[in-house]
């Protein structure tokens, strides 16, 4: 098997009833990469998943696989392969038989198709479960039965819509792995949709960050949670404490807010001017308490009120609040005394690690 | 039991069970029983009891005609004198209008045997009357002896006159090479009236399932239910006037120019086999769709989706993943439309017009009705009773359903 390019230019859906789902996007997405496609329910996602699966047609754009323009091809004759969030994995038929479907509907004689399908049942490691039911496999089984049944057509895209939902945490982790170790062995090119960040952040190679059928930024894992690009994606992917303000000075690639708690210096990302709205983020493991010590020189600086600490084991939350504005720190646990409660302390954080965006859409709560 | 006494109470309970006790009784055991009995009862119609009491029956119908004749001449003169005879056991319920005179048209013709019109008498002497009187109260005289003999022979052990009943196959064993023939194709004609059905109304069943939005399905739905809301006699009647020579159908091919109706052209549709499976895959229809709809609509549309995009033809996606799920609707609509069509009369009956082949429950009509024969009829009755349930038995066993997934 091996993996093929794929890229959208000016792809966009509006449905009959005036919904846009996606606005013109224009991807591309690497042959034998693991792509996450990343966003809150809604944002369109799905609906790329199935354009590119031939499931809808694009109101508009182009796409191409492997370098082959694909409207107007259904999807049975593309060479790409879906796995449902449902799974859909055909009840009355048994596994080797479910694996083997795509075969069939290709015409390859019983024997073959058994072979084959053992052998994908081995990849999926799932040898000896050849004859059972879907029903009297564990989710984690059925998930990977449904891995095989896709890869039994030697697809060059491999789509997975949010397969892992169904799952409880422990199998997800662990199928997470597996996924990956998977696309690895077999260089397909996997497209996965999901809403789960930490899914996204761990398998792939490169993630899409979706919102309102615009896709906002495309990058590594690491450059994603590092060095997000626009407001949604740094809320979005990771927690983020954010204040608004003005911007007073921008010099040196940096901006200077006057937020209600005082300045705050950040990297100026988009290179905004004095006197434009702002909003400073910074991570919560990214600011620390001055007088605990690790509090870096020459940073930016407010007061807080503790509110709430809840420890996590490796990691402390504190739930701070300064006026109406709640900020979220993350300590790590050096089994240091216990702060008390609705004391006033000093947070500080660098200016490196501050990023001053444009006001934009954000990321609701995430659950 | 329990738990009903607790939600309903005392009284509610027992009402319920007694309604449900009463619905097993009247409308399940007691018909079935009934039908049972009488199919394996037989009645000897050409046995030496029944010529006997048909011989006693006519002695006692002409003694009767004797007897009225006897009392016009013993009005018309008095000196005919008392004679009493002795009263028949059928004169007093056979009292028939005419032997009171009231048409004096014809004055001739006194036809022995026959009631005597009151004029007839008058028109005689008084000797004469005198001496037909005798004659006939010596023949009545001779009746009576006759039936007295007959009535002698007669074994009144079962406690009914006439035909005797014995418990025996004979009503089955004595149907004939005919019957059994159309007993064996109309079973053939319910199965082919079974799978045009099923040939129809899977897509309307599939495309109704498969209904994007709200609104398609309740038109789909509707315009399958409109024709349902008259009664079936008047659709079969529309059918009838549609395939009709001189019906819709024709008069169509006449305004196409295919055939000419003022030459005398035209296709008689009705009265054909044809005709008759038509009318019936359209009055049962529903019967099919809707159980398959009904499972259908519990698909996973993904499987669907799935299939498709694994590369599978429209005939492997229905062959494969949609029927499959359907079978317990499939198997619930073959049942009603092969029970239905096996039982049916109304549709054989006027479209067939005694011009097509004969169904079985026609058979069965006349066995009742006209050949007087209940006990031949429930007989044949229960022979489709059994062959249906022996379909269902085996259409289970084809697909593999239980009674349990057909409760679902």
């Amino acid at each position: 098997m091996i993996g093929k390019d794929v890229e959208l230019s000016g792809v966009s859906m509006i449905y009959p009833n005036g919904f846009t789902a996606v606005q013109p996007t224009d991807l591309t997405i690497r042959a034998g990469e693991f792509f996450s496609i990343l966003g809150p329910s809604g944002c369109g996602k799905t609906t790329i998943l199935r354009m590119i699966s031939g499931f809808l047609n694009p109101s508009s754009g182009a796409i191409a696989i492997g370098g082959e323009p694909m409207i107007g091809i259904g999807p049975n004759h593309r060479p790409t392969a879906l796995i449902f969030q449902s799974l859909a994995l055909f009840p009355l038929m048994s596994v080797c038989e479910n694996v083997a479907f795509g075969l069939e509907a290709r015409g390859v004689a019983k024997a073959e198709r058994r072979r084959k399908a053992e052998e994908l049942l081995g990849l999926v490691a799932l040898s000896g479960q050849e004859d059972k039911k879907p029903g009297e496999l564990s989710g984690g089984q059925r998930q990977r039965v449904a891995v095989a049944r896709a890869l039994a057509v030697e697809p060059a895209v491999l789509l997975l819509d949010e397969p892992l939902s169904a799952l409880d945490l422990k199998l997800r982790q662990h199928m997470r792995a597996e996924l990956k170790a998977i696309q690895r062995k077999t260089q397909v090119t996997f497209i996965y949709i999901t809403h789960d960040q930490g899914e996204a952040l761990a398998m792939s190679d490169r993630v899409a960050v979706m919102n309102e059928g615009r896709i906002d930024q495309v990058a590594t894992a690491d450059a994603l949670y590092n060095n997000p690009e626009t407001p949604f994606a740094a809320t979005f992917v990771g927690e983020q404490n954010v204040f608004s303000g003005k911007v007073v000075r921008s010099e040196n690639g940096e901006a200077q807010v006057e937020t209600p708690h005082g300045p705050m210096v950040g990297i100026n990302l988009h290179r905004l001017n004095v006197g434009d709205e702002a909003l400073v983020m910074v991570r919560p493991e990214r600011i620390g308490i001055v007088d605990r010590g690790g509090a870096p020189a020459a940073s930016n600086q407010l007061q807080a009120q503790l509110d709430r600490r809840d420890l996590e084991g490796a990691l402390i939350n504190l739930y701070l609040r300064s006026g109406s504005q709640g900020i979220h720190v993350n300590l790590h646990n050096r089994g240091e005394e216990m702060l008390a409660l609705a004391d006033t302390m000093t947070l500080a954080f660098r200016h490196q690690d501050a990023v001053v965006m444009r006001p934009g859409s954000m990321a609701r709560d995430k659950a | 039991m329990e738990t009903l006494v607790r939600t309903y109470g005392r009284g509610l309970t027992a009402l319920f069970i007694g309604l449900v006790g009463f619905w097993i009784l009247l409308m399940i055991i007691v018909p079935q029983i009934r039908m049972i009995e009488r199919a394996f009862t037989y009645e000897d119609r050409a046995g030496e009891t029944a010529t006997l009491a048909l011989a006693i029956d006519r002695a006692y119908t002409e003694k009767f005609q004797l007897e009225q004749e006897l009392s016009g001449l013993e009005r018309a003169g008095p000196a005919v004198g008392q004679m009493p005879s002795a009263p028949s056991p059928f004169a007093p319920s056979m009292t028939m209008p005419s032997a009171t005179p009231v048409a004096p048209a014809i004055p001739s013709l006194p036809t022995p045997g026959m009631v005597p019109s009151a004029s007839a008498p008058s028109a005689l002497s008084d000797e004469d009357r005198t001496a037909r009187a005798e004659e006939l109260r010596d023949q009545i005289a001779t009746l009576d002896k006759e039936i007295a003999e007959l009535e002698a022979k007669e074994d009144t052990s079962s406690g009914e006159a006439g035909m005797k009943e014995r418990i025996s196959l004979e009503n089955f064993t004595s149907m004939s090479g005919l019957h059994l023939k159309i007993f064996a194709m109309t079973l053939l004609y319910a199965l082919t009236v079974t799978i045009c059905t099923f040939l129809i109304s899977y897509p309307v069943a599939y495309a109704a399932a498969m209904a994007e939005t709200r609104g398609k399905l309740t038109l789909i739905l509707i315009g399958l239910v409109i024709p349902y809301a008259s009664n079936e006699l008047l659709r079969i009647f529309s059918w009838v006037m549609i395939l009709e020579k001189n019906g819709v159908l024709n008069s169509l091919l006449d305004s196409l120019g295919l055939i000419d109706l003022a030459a005398g052209e035209g296709f008689r549709f009705v009265a054909s086999n044809g005709a008759v499976f038509s009318v019936m895959v359209y009055a049962y229809m529903l019967f099919m769709v809707f159980p398959m709809y009904n499972t259908i609509d519990t698909l996973d549309k993904a499987q669907i989706e799935a299939a498709r995009d694994l590369g599978g033809s429209i005939w492997k996606i229905h062959t494969r993943i949609v029927i499959p799920h359907a079978k317990p609707g499939i198997a619930v609509g073959s049942i009603i439309t092969f029970m239905l069509s096996a039982g049916t009369i109304a549709a054989p009956e006027i479209v067939g017009r005694g011009l097509h082949p004969d169904w079985f429950s026609q058979l069965i009509y006349r066995r009742f009705f006209e050949a007087d024969s209940w006990n031949q009829g429930s007989a044949y009755s229960l022979a489709l009773l059994a062959a249906c349930i022996l379909f269902i038995l085996i259409n289970m066993a084809i697909f593999k359903v239980s009674v349990r997934d057909i409760a679902k």
